[in-house]
């Protein structure tokens, strides 16, 4: 009989300055070498919960909470996080908010430094966490020239040299491509496999999880809804019900195929189209590629291949240094960016950088209102509200909403000025399955409308239920297009 | 961005490995003696030593980059002093910049031959207390992600028709507060918040009293450095009171 490592006891943990609970009644038994997948929709509470494992609530966050939390018999409530540090792991979503130092073996070295562990076990943990992960060739490199996907190699090889039992990882891959977060998972099963570590990971992605999980545990509006083997994710009807990302993608050609694109009307053309940001080399080369009305595109690739890069060319905020870009026929290096963002109409990843007024209706009905008399910009403002399901939040303001909203407001925002073409920035990042669906259902409606879009993304499923056509770029380089079905065999 | 990594020290020399204190000291003691200087001749050639310090440091381009603006500017200030033939005026403000260059290349040498981390265990060893430094790492390596965010959201705002430049502010103070502002505010509050959390799960906070795993200690390079810029500048200081240089 194995003892369990993580306890927790009729759990409720309510927000300061909220009314309703995060958590309600969460019992829960993690055993020591176990691999336990917590997923459900966002908002669950799952996060909330990997906090109270580390200590992070009460002590840092506040709030209420009751029951108790109990990590190799200590009580959470009883010992302060830094002390609990030394059991228990906590590897974040944002690989770029984790990392205090400039150098790799530095941050590394950050938590034993911290407690008072002498130099040469410091320097031994280091060697030892570094080549684990498998980042010892970059010890001595500054952690912002790495990729994403080893920034979070290094986040969790700075929590191991802790040396704790229990490592929790709250959306490790949420930002990462396949690669990377490939990498990640084969750390992961490294540590399981080898150091016997007791690992915790939150994820919406179950189809790199599924490998490796010994345990799933679905949570729902704050309760553990089910706890099961990693069978469960091959229910699919069970995982519709709790909002969650099948492990297989569902793949749906039939529905995507049936949009009609214009003829011989090229909405958006690159002519042997080149990019570098200064000093550095090529981020995308020779790119030749023409996208009809009314056809949607997915963009794949991996993070640093030129997709982001190159939908910027669309839209004005890069020009290129060689060829060139037309936008509906216009020269994109004739036209600024206001121009040309009434054509075309770009919502990047991040919802937080494009939010800025004081409420949801102003934030969408900005940018139109010096164009169009003042009824006819509400009757818009209103039409799009309605169909982007906001009209009900439309006094809200826009940084109280939750992510998706967010999102929602940022797109209405660009249908508000009726571009002709939607380009959309991993649109489903961190996104469970329930609100994936939501907004596939949207862009559907818009595409039906026969708007001109364009998906960047990772995610496989979300651009095989909406883009007929996809382009798969590597190294700044288109190296695939074509229908999405054969693409997708290739993944 | 690229501005930002010539201050994170990745590079090796002899004035890489020397201790942040001998830095520090080097331009407590440049900044005394070229006070103290009064031929522009001295200061000359103080200022020349400092760019053979540069040279072995491997910094010279990454300086001359920063430095140029500075050789343009008193080149114009000389140029206009010669044309309305005041040498008074010229003598005083070449020896005004030759000062100002000579303290400059000294900031630039500690700034671009020590890495954050090791300038704060140095403040450390200096008494400076923990928090004090830690914050001005963490700020340091900040920077360039807050100048990713700078640049997200004024193509954010680029994408709605606001162009916001130098003027604009001025102009429409209102559409800076709310168009770069709030955004900014909001992620840099997320941002720090993650690092509060993250701090907290590194064991920061500990009681502990903390080690480091590459010890800044002053040794022999540090005082041979150090003792050799002391023989140097009291040299300087004679050949200016005891010899008569015109200028």
């Amino acid at each position: 009989m194995v003892d369990p490592v993580i306890v927790t006891e009729n759990l409720t943990y309510t927000y300061p300055n909220s009314n309703e609970a995060t958590l309600k009644d969460v019992d829960l038994e993690v055993k020591k070498g176990e691999f336990v997948l917590i997923t459900g929709k966002s908002g669950c509470g799952k996060s909330t919960l990997a906090r109270c494992m580390n200590g992070l609530i009460p002590h840092l966050f506040g709030g209420k909470m009751d029951g108790r939390v109990l990590i190799h018999g200590k009580d959470t409530k009883k010992h302060p996080t830094w002390e609990l540090a030394r059991h228990i792991g906590l590897v974040f979503q944002n690989p770029e908010s984790q990392l205090f130092t400039l150098a790799v073996e530095d941050e590394v070295a950050f938590g034993p430094e911290n407690f008072g562990v002498p130099r040469e076990d410091i320097e031994k943990r280091v060697d030892w966490t570094l080549t684990s992960v498998g980042m010892n060739e970059f010890r001595f490199k500054p952690v912002f020239n790495l990729s994403d996907g080893q920034k979070q190699r290094v986040a969790i090889a700075a929590n191991l040299s802790m040396l704790p039992d229990i490592l929790v990882l709250d959306e490790p891959t949420s930002n990462l491509d396949p690669k990377g977060a490939r990498e990640v998972f084969g750390v992961l099963k490294y540590l399981k496999e080898e150091h016997k570590k007791t690992i915790i990971l939150i994820e919406h992605r179950t189809n790199y999880a599924v490998g490796y999980v010994d345990k799933v545990i679905i949570m729902d509006s704050g309760e553990i809804a089910l706890t099961d083997s990693p069978g469960v994710l091959f229910k699919a009807q069970l995982l519709k019900k709790f909002g969650v990302r099948a492990p297989e993608p569902i793949f749906l050609f039939g529905d995507a195929n049936q949009h009609v694109a214009s003829e011989n009307h090229d909405m958006l053309k690159t002519e042997n189209l080149s990019y570098a940001y200064d000093g550095n080399g090529l981020a995308i080369q020779r790119v030749d590629m023409t996208i009809q009305k009314g056809e949607t595109v997915g963009i794949m690739g991996p993070n640093g291949s030129g997709k982001t890069t190159l939908v910027k060319h669309f839209v004005g905020l890069l020009k290129p240094n060689e060829g060139r870009v037309l936008v509906d026929g216009i020269d994109t290096q004739k036209a600024d960016v206001s121009m040309l963002a009434e054509k075309v109409g770009l919502v990047l990843q991040n919802s937080d950088h494009q939010l800025f007024m004081d409420s949801v209706y102003n934030e969408v009905s900005f940018g139109v209102k010096n164009m169009k008399s003042e009824k006819e910009i509400e009757e818009r403002v209103e039409d799009v509200l309605r169909t982007m399901d906001l009209w009900r939040l439309k006094d809200r303001h826009p940084h109280s909403l939750s992510d998706g909203e967010k999102q929602r407001v940022t797109i209405a925002a660009v249908l508000t000025r009726r571009s002709d073409v939607l380009i959309l920035d991993e649109p489903t990042s961190g996104m469970d399955g329930y609100h994936m669906d939501l907004l596939v259902d949207k862009l559907s409606e818009l595409k039906k409308s026969g708007l001109t879009m364009i998906l960047v993304s990772h995610d496989i499923e979300m651009i095989s239920k909406l883009a007929p056509r996809t382009v798969v770029m590597s190294e700044g380089k288109i190296v695939n297009d074509g229908p999405t079905s054969e693409i997708i065999q290739h993944f | 961005m690229k501005f930002c990594e010539r201050f994170f020290a990745t590079k090796s020399s002899i004035i890489h490995e020397l201790d942040p204190r001998a830095k520090l000291g080097l331009i407590l003691l440049v900044t005394m003696v070229s006070i103290k200087l009064e031929s522009f001749v001295c200061l000359i050639i103080l200022a020349l030593v400092l760019l053979i310090c540069m040279y072995l440091a491997k910094i010279f381009k990454e300086s001359l980059c920063l430095l140029k603006h500075f050789v343009v500017i008193l080149g114009v200030v000389l140029s206009v002093s010669i044309i309305v033939r005041d040498i008074n005026q010229t003598v005083c403000t070449g020896s005004f910049f030759a000062r100002l260059f000579v303290m400059t290349t000294a900031g630039l040498l500690l700034a671009l031959t020590t890495s954050p981390n090791d300038f704060a265990k140095a403040l450390e060893k200096m008494r400076i207390p923990r928090p004090i430094t830690f914050i001005f790492t963490t700020t340091m390596r900040f920077v360039p992600t807050l100048l990713k965010e700078v640049e997200a959201v004024m193509d954010s705002l680029r994408l709605r028709g606001l162009r916001l430049r130098g003027r604009d502010i001025l102009k429409t103070p209102s559409s800076f507060y709310r168009g770069i502002c709030i955004p900014l505010t909001v992620r840099s509050i997320k941002i720090s918040d993650e690092l509060a959390a993250t701090a907290e799960t590194r064991g920061f906070g500990s009681p502990n009293k903390r080690t480091s795993l590459r010890e800044v200690k002053f040794r022999k390079n540090d005082h041979i450095f150090l003792f050799t810029m002391v023989v140097l500048s009291i040299t300087l200081l004679i050949v200016d009171k005891g010899v008569a240089i015109p200028w």
